[in-house]
């Protein structure tokens, strides 16, 4: 291969010579020192022979001393490729025009592209309406929004209030404008409501922002009971209180227990590798992979094994380019008895995977208890958690079902502490 | 005169001979031999040699040092390259012979 690059570096010719005294002639040329390689006879008094191209002019006096008649049949490699295209001065001129013709425009704008995500905005024609009234419009010099980059996106800003951010990317000849929509924030619920329980639990703290607690520390409530109160209650001036419904708000911690019992089977059905398998052997590049040898075939449940080998790890080190060889081998399936420990492995990570959907996210959990025996064919496994969470839920103001079912006295006044909590409306 | 110049080649290579069996030094550099190197019987570079006696297909007479020469007869010779001190030739190789003998 470096032979091979560097006669095409330097250029060679192919040369057929005719005569009686080839042998001789090959001696002298050989002992000017010229390098000569594929030599072949292709037929008696001929010889065909490979050589650079500066050392032909020293063979002419061997073909004279020797009476052979030589004939350049070839001429190949770098410089007789670069005379060929030096000799043509119109491609040369087409060459030069081309280039200009592409340069010239790829200094334009071509295409104006707008996307819009999320949010309400305005649709493209008047996005692209008021881009062509700030300059960015097809034909325009690619210079110049380069050079205005910040004033565009200024006045798109201002022309689009509505936007929460927005961005201008020139790429070649293409201007590609995106825009993101403001959000607003959920809206607020208004209106009283109280605060009740959404578990069941043990109360550990409390902490109200609003509304009247109904529960402190250390009382056992059920789910649905109420906690904070939505009415506030407020001194009158003339003396004694009042009631005001308000939208309770709180924190009430609790310790909340989770239990769960599983009962693992110590009788399983397990896949068994069988003697058929088929292999595949592919190309990855990048996400696409491109099978290129298949051994065997086989249909239906199968065991898969994947093994890669890197061929080309990128500048990156991203595995740009693999080898993938996929084993699917047969499964047949064998009922075994698995020991106790090996169940309770399975009842535990059956477990942790119900208790990672059942407990919230904010829960912290404080104690973790876990029992299990054997039972004929299973083991039963009982795992019990306890939390501490947050259980305040708001729900639906009761002080109209309180307003039915015991008074109807709207401007009741009341004193603190007297063990009523019926609500009463100024 | 003809025989003292026969005769001070000999003393000549005696001497040489001498100096490489007793300092163990190439034989092909100090007594001028042709050095054959075979891969298998299709490729075969010779070093040393003093030019082409005959090329064809099916022959190649190459010269040595003292009027020495190797016949190399087989099928679809071919010679790979050739400068001054190497040649390579590649075909069927089936016979290698020394007509005037060596050393």
């Amino acid at each position: 291969m470096y032979r091979w690059l560097l006669d095409f570096y330097h250029g060679y010719l192919v040369v057929m010579v005719q005569g009686k005294r080839l042998e001789e002639f090959l001696n002298r040329a050989v002992a000017k020192g010229i390098y000569l390689w594929g030599i072949r006879r292709p037929a008696p008094g001929r010889l065909l022979f490979r050589v650079r191209g500066k050392d032909f002019s020293l063979l002419r006096s061997s073909f004279r001393r020797c009476g052979c008649r030589g004939k350049i049949l070839h001429r190949s490699g770098l410089p007789f490729i670069l005379r060929r295209l030096l000799r043509n001065k119109g491609r040369w001129l087409g060459l030069a025009f081309f280039i200009a013709a592409v340069q010239v425009l790829a200094s334009f704008v071509w295409v104006v592209g707008v996307a819009v995500e999320d949010g309400e905005l305005p649709g493209h024609p008047q996005i692209r309406d008021e881009l062509r009234e700030i300059g960015v419009r097809p034909g325009v010099l690619r210079g110049r929004i380069e050079k205005d980059y910040e004033r565009i996106l200024e006045e798109l800003a201002i022309a689009f209030p509505e936007a929460a951010w927005i961005d201008v990317k020139l790429r070649g000849v293409v201007v590609l404008v995106t825009m993101v929509g403001k959000t607003p924030p959920p809206a607020r619920e208004e209106g009283p409501a109280d605060i009740v329980a959404a578990k069941e639990g043990l109360v550990s703290e409390v902490i109200v922002l609003e509304g009247t607690p109904l529960v402190k520390a250390g009382d056992m409530v059920s789910r649905g009971d109420l906690l904070i109160l939505g009415e506030k209650v407020l001194p009158r001036r003339e003396g004694g209180f009042i009631s005001q419904p308000v939208r309770a708000e709180g924190i009430v911690k609790a310790r909340v227990w989770y239990e769960r019992k599983i009962e693992e089977p110590l009788e399983i059905w397990r896949p068994v590798r069988g003697n058929r398998e088929t292999v595949v052997f592919s190309l990855r590049w990048r996400d696409r992979v491109f099978p290129f040898y298949r051994r065997g075939r086989i249909s239906g449940k199968v065991l898969w094994e994947r093994h890669t080998k890197s061929v080309c790890r990128g500048r990156n080190q991203m595995n740009l380019v693999e080898v993938i060889k996929d084993i699917y081998s047969e499964v047949s399936w064998m009922k075994v008895r698995i020991s106790p420990e090996e169940a309770l492995v399975r009842a535990r990570r059956e477990a942790a995977s119900e208790f990672s959907f059942l407990l919230p996210e904010t829960a912290a959990i404080k104690n973790r208890r876990e029992e299990w025996e054997i039972s004929g064919d299973f083991l039963v496994y009982r795992l019990v958690v306890e939390t501490l969470e947050d259980i305040a839920q708001t729900a639906a103001f009761t002080r109209e079902k309180q307003e039915h079912g015991q008074s109807r006295d709207q401007n009741r006044e009341r004193t603190p502490g007297d063990g009523d909590r019926q609500a009463v409306c100024i | 005169m003809a025989n003292t110049a026969t005769n001070g080649r000999r003393r000549k290579k005696r001497y040489k001979t001498l100096l490489v069996n007793l300092f163990g030094l190439p034989r092909e550099v100090l007594l001028d031999l042709p050095r054959l190197v075979m891969l298998g019987n299709s490729r075969m570079v010779v070093e040393n040699h003093k030019g082409l006696l005959e090329y064809t297909e099916e022959t190649v007479r190459i010269k040595t040092a003292h009027n020495g020469e190797i016949r190399i007869t087989g099928r679809g010779l071919n010679l790979l390259y050739m400068v001054k001190e190497e040649l390579g030739l590649a075909g069927r190789f089936l016979r290698i012979e020394w007509p005037g003998g060596e050393e």
